[in-house]
């Protein structure tokens, strides 16, 4: 093409119905061409694997017989889906994490909210260190930290049952009625501090003259936080948020550490990513997982683009 | 395992989703030539390299003596993690076209990856051997009367005790399971619990099931006739229900290993039946109950009589695998050799196994620590060497048996935490099984009808 052009250009002057190539375009293009390393990314690590895991899903791995010579991989339409759909262990595992986020996601989002306030509010050098430390559970790898909490909650040796047997309370944090509890904590603990900076961060931008404004007009320091400061970093609480869903919802390593010391509460379809896994990676059932995968990607979407719609509304 | 770290090191949302859904799609290796191929045969000059995956402790050395002793064939060995991640392992590597020759594994993995065509026919290589293997795990290691896997282990179970505990309950080791059941009874009056049971780890009720007779798979013409409830595994059912009910077991994870070993050391759980590879870990984490222990046989269901169960541990060549003639040789060769079988039945530099050998019986003594079992030493190894030659191969794994085992074990766990009875499930194993099979193509019928 470009060879084309630098062929004609200087030969004629340029006649007014040929597709020239204007600034603009080439412009556009040399744009364009700095979104590559994103774009090529996307379409190998996104778009790619996508498109595989809906052929995957679209067949079935048969055997015949007595089984013993060998495999075929047929194509079985929707069958998987449809499976899917009726596995009431998934739609289960679903709900566990469901109600399990409506009740973490706002007891974090509160308590994030307050130290962000608490922050704000004292200001200075205190702030620096207290930043740090809310932060540091969140630099520790989440295996390592799971593995520290499972020593901490163990019924054997962990200091909690000891502690407990102190005050005469006679508690099990890895029984089945603690468990979620158990991860909940673990999981706040993990997070309390990112949360906390996206929160702070947007309280920094807020304007101090609305401040100044409310304080002469006889505001307290509560009054403040909660109808200007809360009022604006409301758009943080709903990235957070959503973050924090689309997390949990796909909580896996977690889970997965816990089942190796109490597999008998955290059967192998306690949560949707570790039934999936299992389905995958135990009964060896790639297709039928790559079907549960996209239901699962879908219900994430869905519930991702809900929970913006009616939270993100433009301020009135 | 590259999925795992994907998964446990996710970002976004919909990205974490998609790259499960892709790593959830894997495709099978094509089912490739005929078995009767067998491969490249290595020379002195340019000797043919076998790959050798595997975990055992003393399985390197055992490939060392046979590297030093072979010209025309050498063995590359790599650990790997045991156990499930093995098998795992072993079939991620399949479908991606680089398994390994050769693979250490167990009995039960046989059928399901002859299903997947991951393992090849050995008998025409390890037929000329028969002779120089047990025959019970000789065996085993068939279906439908060919074979499948080079058999190197299979320890014979037998029933150990504190003695001290059933001498001051004036009690003597249990002939029968009603004597077992009727002693647990006794203990838990004293305190003490008979024997444990994992939540995660269904293989009491599995083998007690088999010692009395049942088989839950059976080949039945063109067809797996599945049976989870017949007379010998309702037997077994009773047994391990009443022990549930009268709070007889204790339910120590063996996640926590050291912890199980404490309540065995301690006493509060007084007896185990056990293969002679345990009593290594026993002796390991033991404090203060060396010489207090005591060997008898395994006690007996009404029916099965004295059949002992063993399952075998072996080697299999893989389909993939370009030389398997000389994968087969060498397995037999590790499998077989007075050498290497010492050295993978020692306690300390190997793992303990009991050798397949035809003649067996040399080699007891060592298995089983003098430490352990003190003055009671000799009567053990008596009792074990017995038991070695009372082993039945009655049982088939059958082509779902990993899955089924899992799904097994989630039930299990409801089962110790006393929220359904083990009859409940068993009837959903039973309705389980069949339709897995259904569901992928295999015939399978219902045998408890």
């Amino acid at each position: 093409m470009s060879q084309s052009l630098r062929h004609k250009s200087p030969a004629a002057p340029p006649r007014t119905r040929s597709p020239r190539i204007t600034w603009r375009t080439l412009l556009a293009a040399k744009g364009a061409a700095f979104t590559m390393p994103f774009a090529i990314g996307f379409v190998i690590l996104f778009i790619l694997p996508i498109i595989y895991a809906v052929v995957q899903s679209l067949y079935a791995v048969k055997s015949s017989g007595l089984g013993l010579s060998g495999n075929q991989t047929v194509f079985v339409g929707l069958d998987n889906f449809v499976a899917a759909a009726t596995d009431l262990r998934f739609w289960e595992s679903m709900g566990r994490v469901a109600v399990f986020a409506c009740i973490q996601v706002p007891i974090k989002l509160a308590v994030s909210l307050l130290l962000a306030l608490g922050l704000d509010y004292l200001k200075g050098r205190v702030v620096a260190g207290l930043r740090i430390g809310l932060l540091v559970p969140y630099m520790i790898p989440g295996i390592v930290g799971t593995l520290v909490w499972i020593y901490l909650y163990s019924p054997d040796i962990g200091p909690l049952t000891e502690f407990g047997k102190f005050f005469s309370l006679d508690w099990n944090f890895l029984s089945e009625a603690m468990m979620w509890p158990s991860i909940g904590n673990l999981l706040t603990w993990d997070s309390i501090g990112f949360n906390m900076l996206i929160i702070y961060a947007s309280l920094q931008a807020i304007s101090p003259e609305l401040f100044e404004a409310a304080r002469l007009d006889g505001a307290s320091e509560a009054r403040i936080a909660f109808s200007i400061k809360v009022p604006f970093v409301r758009a943080a609480l709903v990235l957070t948020g959503m973050l924090s869903i689309i997390g949990l919802l796909q909580i896996f390593a977690e889970p997965l550490l816990f089942r190796s010391f109490v597999p008998e509460v955290v059967t192998k379809d306690y949560t949707p990513t570790l039934m999936i896994f299992n389905q995958a990676f135990d009964a060896n059932n790639y297709n039928y997982a790559a079907a549960l995968s996209l239901i699962f990607a879908a219900v994430i979407a869905t519930v991702s683009y809900l929970y913006y719609k009616f939270t993100n509304k433009p301020e009135a | 395992m590259k999925a795992m770290k994907r998964l446990m090191t996710g970002v976004a949302a919909m990205a974490m989703a998609a790259s499960l859904a892709a790593c959830a799609g894997g495709t099978n290796a094509p089912a490739s030539n005929t078995t009767a191929d067998q491969g490249i045969e290595g020379t002195a000059e340019n000797p043919v390299t076998l790959n050798y995956w595997g975990w055992q402790k003393g399985t390197a050395d055992q490939v060392k003596l046979f590297n030093d002793s072979h010209k025309n064939v050498q063995i590359k060995y790599t650990e790997v993690k045991g156990g499930a991640d093995a098998l795992n392992g072993l079939r991620n590597a399949a479908s991606a076209g680089n398994a390994p020759d050769l693979q250490q594994g167990s009995q039960d993995w046989m059928v399901p990856l002859l299903a997947e065509k991951v393992i090849t026919d050995v008998t025409s290589w390890i037929t000329p051997s028969e002779k120089d293997f047990r025959e019970s795990a000789f065996k085993a290691s068939e279906v439908d009367g060919r074979n499948f896997v080079v058999p190197t282990a299979q320890a014979p179970q037998f029933f150990v005790y504190q003695a001290p505990v059933y001498d001051k309950l004036n009690l003597s080791a249990p002939k029968t399971m009603d004597e077992f059941v009727e002693q647990g009874a006794t203990l838990a009056g004293a305190g003490h619990k008979i024997t444990n049971m994992a939540g995660e780890d269904p293989s009491t009720l599995v083998n007690w099931a088999w010692q009395a007779g049942a088989s839950w798979y059976t080949v039945d013409g063109d067809a797996w006739k599945i049976n989870f409830l017949d007379d010998a595994t309702m037997e077994a059912a009773g047994v391990t229900q009443k022990l549930i009910d009268e709070g007889a077991i204790s339910t120590q994870t063996f996640a926590d290993y050291a912890a199980v070993q404490q309540m065995y050391d301690k006493g509060n759980t007084a007896t185990r039946h056990i293969w002679t590879w345990s009593t290594n870990g026993m002796v390991n984490n033991f404090k203060e109950s060396f010489g207090n222990w005591k060997a008898a046989p395994i006690p007996e269901f009404s029916t099965g009589g004295k059949a002992n169960v063993s399952p075998i541990g072996g080697i299999f060549v893989t389909e993939q695998s370009k030389s398997k003639k000389a994968a087969a040789e060498a397995a037999v060769w590790l499998a077989t050799n007075k050498e290497s079988v010492t050295l993978a039945a020692d306690p300390i530099k190997g793992s303990s196994s009991f050798p397949v050998v035809a003649d067996s019986d040399p080699f007891v003594a060592q298995l089983l620590p003098e430490k352990l079992f003190g003055a009671n030493h000799a009567e053990a190894v008596k009792v074990a060497k017995e038991a070695s030659k009372n082993i039945v191969t009655n049982w088939t794994y059958g082509p779902n048996y990993t899955a089924m085992y899992t799904e097994m074990a989630d039930g299990w766990a409801k089962v110790i935490t006393k929220q359904q009875k083990v009859t409940d499930l068993l009837e959903h194993m039973q309705e389980w099984t069949v339709n897995d099979l259904k569901k992928k193509g295999i015939n399978a019928v219902d045998g408890s009808k």
